[in-house]
């Protein structure tokens, strides 16, 4: 696969997935920046592994564990509000996705990293472990905190399915 | 409580801010993407055509060079003991002044991460050596490189620390949450921040990003650490080889 291929088809997944680890639009896009810029570079090597996309994918993921940013804000926190906010029906469903937004971005980031890896990349405990550098028994006790901190309730068919 | 279902939502909502984020410089809605208008550019910036692709370079160290600086010597106590002179001042700000004095000339974006090095040499004068041991793009945008990348260890006064440098036709990215602005005479933007680094502890980076009115993007980032992003790196010195105002005066030099 060209790098101007993967830029055409993946680019969006990759930045879809780094706005919904970092919660702010504004460090996914700076994330993906600097990892496609040593992607690019390193195209010949990444090239040649089975799945690009989830090495780059991974690249984010490293990047943004390793980043050390204070993310305190001065000014209101602009982006984790509605980019445009809609009135009219589905007023409280809106309030409780902002709500649940508002609490994945004040989550840890390794538990925000392992939560975003099962519930939105599919990823079973095993692939996290490996891509987190840890246990998986200490993946399922982040994600058992993350889900404490966000008060989500999982069905007894969701237990199963996750175990 | 809430359930799964909120968290899918959530999920859904975030995906559809990162495509608004990226529809605003989708060059499919606005032509050439450098010649679409983002939100603080005041002029587009002629693309220097592709960019010959630097192979990772093995270190190559940077001699001092002979001539006038601007500069003082920089660094700190640091780990290792350095010369230092008695016009060092070792304190790092942590607001930057609200004026500063405007870039004298408009510099061109460089070709390649060689011409780069020898430009940041140039700015640097005998205030500091360099290795380069990362190079690359400064930025690719849909596929097209521009500008450059440098990574490596900046020593100062005997003091060594990680430091990265870009220099590649910019844009503002959106707001920088734990940075202090600023905006000079003829329009350019500077944004100057601290990090502490998770991975080394007493770890720090100081930072400059220096968004030109011209569309030039230059950012800098020096730290006491081996990478100034963390991520595999140890501690080198006490604290960055360079204070913040060296940095931001490296970033405002007329030298580039």
């Amino acid at each position: 696969m060209e790098f101007t291929d993967y830029m055409a088809t993946q680019r969006q997944a990759l930045m879809r997935f780094a706005t919904v680890l970092t919660c702010r639009p504004w460090l996914a896009e700076d994330l993906v920046s600097d990892v496609l810029c040593r992607a690019y570079e390193r195209w010949d090597r990444i090239s040649q592994v089975a799945e690009p996309h989830a090495y780059i994918r991974r690249m984010v993921l490293n990047e943004y564990l390793s980043w050390r940013r204070r993310l305190v804000r001065s000014s209101p926190r602009a982006d984790l509000e509605p980019v445009h906010p809609r009135l009219g029906d589905g007023a409280e469903e809106r309030a409780e996705r902002d709500a649940m937004i508002a609490q994945l971005a004040r989550l840890p980031r390794q538990r925000r990293a392992a939560l975003v890896l099962r519930y939105y990349a599919g990823l079973s405990d095993a692939e996290i472990a490996t891509e987190l550098g840890c246990q998986v028994t200490t993946v399922r006790s982040q994600i058992s905190r993350a889900l404490a901190t966000l008060r989500i309730e999982l069905s007894p068919n969701t237990l199963q399915e996750t175990k | 409580m809430t359930d799964l279902r909120t968290l899918a939502d959530a999920f859904a909502e975030l995906e559809r801010r990162a495509d608004v984020a990226m529809s605003t410089v989708d060059p499919s809605k606005s032509g050439a993407w450098l010649d679409s208008p983002p939100v603080r550019r005041r002029r587009t910036w002629a693309s220097h055509g592709w960019l010959t692709p630097v192979a990772a370079a093995a270190a190559v160290v940077f001699g001092v060079v002979a001539a006038a600086v601007a500069l003082a010597p920089g660094g700190g106590s640091g780990t290792q003991p350095g010369t230092q002179t008695s016009t060092q001042a070792n304190t790092a700000a942590t607001t930057a002044p609200t004026t500063q004095p405007a870039p004298a000339s408009t510099p061109t974006v460089p070709r390649d991460s060689a011409e780069l090095a020898t430009r940041f040499q140039t700015v640097l004068g005998d205030t500091a050596t360099f290795t380069v041991t990362d190079t690359g793009p400064g930025i690719v945008e849909n596929s097209t490189p521009a500008g450059a990348f440098l990574g490596g260890v900046l020593t100062a006064s005997g003091v060594s620390g990680g430091y990265n440098l870009w220099f590649y036709p910019g844009r503002v990215l959106g707001e920088c949450g734990d940075c202090t602005t600023s905006r000079l005479d003829d329009g350019s933007e500077l944004w100057v921040h601290q990090m502490p680094l998770d991975a080394a502890p007493d770890s720090l980076t100081v930072a400059a990003e220096l968004y030109r009115a011209d569309g030039v993007l230059i950012r800098l980032f020096v730290s006491n650490a081996s990478s100034p992003k963390g991520g595999d790196t140890v501690q080198l010195a006490a604290q960055p080889p360079l204070t913040q105002e060296q940095v931001i005066a490296i970033l405002t030099s007329d030298r580039w």
